[in-house]
């Protein structure tokens, strides 16, 4: 209903921007989620005990912050 | 009593023989077909691009006595352009803001919120793209065991292919070194000729390449190339 009051409002900029950057921010979580299945892959082909641990949690740390922030626009914008 | 005596002895060599037969069957089960000198083992770091006997390194389907003798990557000079990107997708927001602001361009019509999420994501982007450019040159990467020579191709995150031919099927070796950039930073391609089902395998922009030759012209007798 806000949605729609919004749209009546004329206030549509706001809402082509949140879903543009909702579904971009998805999408970019999606890739990340492909790139840390990758890199535990590879790390299951070729590993240096050293740096397998930290790739690793790059690219998870990478990967929560993506989801946390679709989740974030979600809830506030 | 002699007879004894001699019996004995007869034994004993019998024994010692058999013990002495054994022991040779043992050791050809155990100990590889080539022997390599025991070297010191180094370790390999995050931003390694060539090491002589790693220590750390292992792959998939290894086998026990198998030890890796090269490890090599792209030089790590060949990530200069993506570097060079990086750090200016990263102050590209402090640049335009200024600029904007001159040319009185504003983004009033977005709410504060919105300018933070977005910042936040174009940041979060700009460190993923660096990431996956890293990890692109990272898992590039070409191995030379005891047994093999094995080369890991890893490219745009969704392609990966994985190479290997044994020593015995590798028949030259060679390097090109061209340019001023690749002469000035010392790297080149590494290509190697086999009779496999692989015609060749290129080490791309490897450090040191004639080193590189060295060593598998020495793995597979052919020294005396340099």
């Amino acid at each position: 209903m806000e949605i729609f009051n919004s749209f009546i409002n004329g206030d549509i900029t706001n809402i082509v921007v949140k879903v543009f950057f909702l579904t971009c921010s998805f999408l970019f979580s999606i890739f990340l989620l492909v790139v840390f299945k990758q890199v535990t892959s590879m790390n299951a082909i070729v590993s240096d005990e050293n740096d397998s641990l930290i790739l690793k949690l790059i690219a998870f740390s990478l990967l929560i912050s993506s989801v946390s922030l679709f989740l974030a626009a979600l809830v506030i914008l | 009593m002699p007879d004894i005596f001699v019996e004995e002895k007869t034994k004993t060599s019998d024994n010692a023989t058999h013990h002495h037969v054994k022991e040779g069957h043992e050791k050809e089960e155990s100990e590889p077909l080539m022997h390599f000198p025991k070297l010191t083992k180094k370790s390999v770091h995050l931003f390694s691009s060539f090491c002589e006997n790693p220590g750390d390194i292992t792959f998939k389907n290894q086998e026990k006595n198998e030890d890796v003798l090269l490890f090599v990557r792209k030089h790590f000079i060949t990530n200069f352009l993506w570097i060079t990107i990086g750090i200016f997708l990263l102050i590209l927001p402090i640049i335009i803001g200024p600029i904007g602001f001159l040319l009185n361009i504003s983004l009033s019509f977005l709410s504060a919120k919105f300018v933070i999420f977005f910042t936040l994501f174009y940041y979060l982007a700009v460190i993923s793209y660096l990431f996956v450019r890293f990890i692109t040159w990272y898992f590039n990467v070409s191995l030379v065991t005891t047994d093999r020579i094995i080369d890991i191709d890893f490219s745009d995150v969704i392609y990966k292919n994985l190479a290997s031919t044994t020593l015995e099927l590798v028949q030259d070796v060679s390097y090109t070194q061209t340019g001023v950039f690749r002469t000035f930073f010392h790297y080149g391609d590494v290509l190697v000729q086999t009779a496999g089902e692989n015609t060749h395998f290129d080490f791309d922009a490897v450090p040191k390449p004639e080193d590189v030759v060295h060593i598998i012209g020495g793995l597979i007798g052919k020294d005396g190339n340099l």
